[in-house]
């Protein structure tokens, strides 16, 4: 198997196709996106749209001339037609290696050397997974076509696809369970706006949707295989069974595989108990999910046999204790309430231990709001990553953080322990570039520049379109940081908490 | 080594067209020619020597070697060449001897000395490392023919070999096939009698019912046909009402509106022409024609 795929991937590599593929590429890579690697690593693979739409019409071709092509003297060498089929999927995936490590190579060559090392696996290990998914796809359809079609008619046809799933997926299409299912088999990574501070996060729905790819790639192929290898009497048998099992999966996928989009809060509207937060202590693991013990001391200023706090849904509560004794608690749409007897005039430690992923997304690709190995963004007030009262008066924070990645807050960090009086938290985390000027220190993605960041807040003191609360601040250089950090869209693009600038990234 | 294929009651059939009948025959080494109509199953009977093909029942066994399983079809005692021989264009014709050779599975360490022999047993220096795409007619099917002799296999089977050749390639390649089956089985199925004539140790016909029905020497099949054959010298005006009377095999134009025919006596009705005489030197095409000729009677 290993030589004739060898021998095809001659074919392959030897086709005009290859040769303009890699023109192209070459081509986009010196004039375009070698700029990209100073900027970002995930930006190299955002802009490589063009070579690998190239690359994938010239697998289409390829593969499909290859598997059409029937001399006999193949048959006569490789007997069997499943064979041939297998060894033209290896060559292409062969060519698809060559072709991927070379633009590994070029990323390791052109990368900023500032970026992390953690980061630039990613960002190549990111680049491959799309390289491939795609690819296998592309062959898939070009040999699958061929296989049925057995002429040149099915390059035609294969392009034809092909295409039909770059205008569902570029195009301006309803959402439908069709459409969804078409989008699904392309890669969408090269058109989504990501976050370029989180890069791509590798998660389980990343990895989940790359596996639908490749599951689908998989089960064309292996269908294409049984027909072409089987009799018509186990046929009948076969495809609808295959096609029953491709659409339990892809329905199984449709339900399973729910993204968790941002929605704002209305915060004002909800009535809250008299209380005053004295003392709020935290215990927070964000290496891979929000693990959380929250310790709060609570001057009650009013009768209650509840307390509520704002906390995002997507956590789960595992204890509430007041003064050390277990409490009964609600926990839904955003609002953890404790049923307990509380006086006014008195103190209570209440203790609240909760988890969750936090994966939440602005759009599809755009992460919002997560806790991941190698990138944070935990914005408070925005998103209720820890249990808050609503009338957010300054409250003193003692925060213990464990995470792998760098991190930044409005608090001041030493070793990971964040102490500090704030009316909200923000932890912040990524692939961040630092730069100090005078007194005042920049924290932001290696996508922009610090001039660039000036440029915005002398604009808007200039034409005043900061919120009035922080437009004095901004006027007086009143800040002793600037974060970039993703934020809701409806919220200022500038904003000040304490000493510390929020710039929102778009 | 003498080599020996043995065929035994092969069938084949296509839905309900039995395309071979109960076909069976030995052979040893030296070129078999196959002849036959079109359509009666020359093809076919190659594919599944080939292995290209499954027949229905039967057994093939080349040195008592089974020859009708894909998974042990001793791929390195076999050659081939298909009638339309081709490969992909934008490959050498180095890369495709490499591969056959490959996929024969025979010895790594003399795979280049060996290609090298064959490049130049077959005069393929100027173009084996150029794209098939470029070869012309002759040189492809001179690569058609050095890929099927790879690893000097004991089994040769080669359809039309002349096909499309001009006569000058035509003789050249007769000659490589006679050079070739000295230590091999060489199985060749044509149309073309002219190829079969010269070079070939035995002649296999099958008939227009898909059996085998000539199984002998070139020699057997003209002394079978001798004696049903005469020849007589006709004026040309006459020709047509001739034809009407006798199945003429061969006509050659002579003096004076005389024409000389070669015919069939022994036909329905038996027609015995006037100045008739036993035909002296009977071609194998003569032979051939009778044959196929007798069948239909």
């Amino acid at each position: 198997m290993l030589k004739s795929s060898l021998f095809y991937t001659k074919v392959s590599l030897k086709s005009i196709y290859f040769i303009i593929a890699m023109a192209v590429t070459f081509l986009d890579i010196f004039t375009r996106l070698i700029d990209t690697l100073d900027i970002s690593i995930f930006l190299y693979t955002k802009y490589f749209l063009i070579p690998f739409i190239f690359f994938h019409i010239y697998l289409l071709i390829t593969s499909s001339s290859m598997m059409y092509q029937e001399f006999k003297v193949l048959s006569f060498l490789e007997k069997e037609k499943g064979r041939k089929m297998i060894a033209v999927v290896l060559a292409n995936i062969f060519v698809t290696i060559g072709f991927g490590l070379l633009s590994v190579l070029i990323m390791l060559i052109f990368k900023n050397s500032l970026f992390s090392f953690s980061t630039v696996v990613r960002g190549i290990g990111h680049f491959l997974i799309i390289l491939l998914t795609g690819s296998v796809l592309a062959i898939s359809i070009g040999i699958s076509t061929a296989a049925f079609i057995k002429n040149e008619r099915s390059i035609v046809v294969s392009l034809a696809i092909y295409g039909l799933l770059i205008a569902v997926t570029f195009g301006d299409l309803s959402d439908n369970l069709i459409t969804n299912y078409l989008r699904a088999f392309l890669p969408d990574d090269t058109f989504i706006v990501f976050n370029e501070i989180a890069g791509v996060l590798l998660t389980k729905e990343y990895f989940a949707d790359k596996l639908v790819v490749l599951c689908m790639s998989v089960f064309i192929l292996s269908m294409t295989y049984l027909l072409i290898t089987t009799t018509k009497r186990k046929r009948y048998f076969i495809v609808p069974t295959l096609a029953l099992s491709a659409f339990s999966f892809l329905t199984i996928y449709g339900f399973s595989h729910q993204y968790d989009f941002y929605h704002a809060m209305d915060v004002d509207k909800i009535t809250f108990e008299e209380y005053e937060i004295e003392d709020y202590n935290m215990k927070l693991d964000l290496r891979h999910k929000l693990e959380n013990k929250a310790q709060i001391k609570i001057a009650i200023y009013e009768n209650s046999d509840t307390l509520s706090f704002l906390l995002d849904s997507n956590f789960k509560v595992e204890h509430v204790l007041v003064d050390n004794q277990a409490a009964a608690h609600t926990f839904g749409n955003n609002l953890l309430v404790i049923h307990d007897d509380f006086t006014k005039g008195s103190t209570v430690n209440v203790e609240i231990l909760y988890r969750g992923k936090v994966d939440i997304k602005k759009d599809i690709g755009s992460d919002l709001f997560y806790v991941s190995p190698h990138a944070i963004n935990l914005v408070g007030g925005d998103f209720f990553w820890y249990p808050s009262p609503t009338i957010a008066d300054s409250i003193k924070f003692n925060l213990n953080v464990t995470a792998n990645t760098n991190l930044y807050s409005n608090l001041p960090i030493l070793d990971g322990h964040l102490q500090g009086s704030a009316r909200y938290v923000s932890i912040f985390g990524g692939i961040y570039n630092e730069h100090t000027d005078g007194d005042i220190r920049y924290i932001y993605p290696f996508t922009m520049s610090v001039q660039n960041i000036k440029h915005v807040i002398s604009t808007a003191i200039d034409e005043q379109s900061a919120a009035d609360a922080n437009f004095e601040t901004l006027k007086n250089k009143q800040y002793r940081q600037v974060i970039v950090g993703a934020r809701p869209i409806h919220k200022d693009l500038l904003s000040v908490e304490g000493s510390t600038l929020y710039f929102r990234l778009d | 080594m003498q080599n020996q294929l043995r065929v035994q009651n092969l069938c084949y059939q296509i839905g309900k067209r039995e395309i071979l009948k109960n076909f069976s025959f030995n052979c040893t080494n030296g070129i078999i020619a196959l002849l036959g109509n079109n359509g009666v199953g020359k093809s076919t009977l190659m594919n599944i020597l080939a292995g290209i093909l499954y027949p229905h029942s039967g057994e093939v066994y080349l040195n008592e070697e089974s020859l009708l399983s894909h998974r042990s079809y001793p791929i390195e005692k076999a050659g081939y060449l298909p009638q339309m021989f081709d490969m992909y264009h934008n490959v050498t014709g180095y890369d495709f001897l490499s591969y056959v050779y490959d996929v024969k599975k025979l010895p790594p360490q003399d795979k280049k000395q060996h290609l090298q022999q064959i490049v130049e047993d077959f005069s393929l220096q100027e173009v084996i490392r150029k794209k098939i795409g470029k070869y012309s007619g002759g040189y492809k099917r001179r690569l058609g023919i050095a890929q099927a002799v790879i690893g000097h296999p004991d089994l040769i089977l080669v359809d039309e070999p002349t096909v499309g050749l001009d006569p000058e390639q035509r003789i050249a390649f007769r000659e490589l096939l006679s050079r070739i089956s000295l230590h091999s089985i060489t199985i060749i199925s044509t149309h073309i009698i002219e190829d079969v004539e010269l070079y070939s140790d035995k002649l296999m016909i099958i008939g227009n019912d898909h059996t085998l029905q000539f199984d002998g020497t070139v020699n057997e099949l003209i002394d079978l046909a001798k004696p049903h054959l005469l020849m007589a010298v006709i004026d040309k005006r006459e020709l047509n009402e001739v034809r009407n009377k006798v199945h003429i095999i061969e006509e050659k134009r002579m003096a004076d509106h005389l024409i000389q025919i070669k015919y069939i006596s022994r036909n329905k009705t038996a027609t015995v022409l006037d100045n008739s005489c036993q035909v002296r030197e009977v071609s194998l095409e003569n032979a051939y024609i009778y044959f196929q000729h007798a069948q239909n009677l």
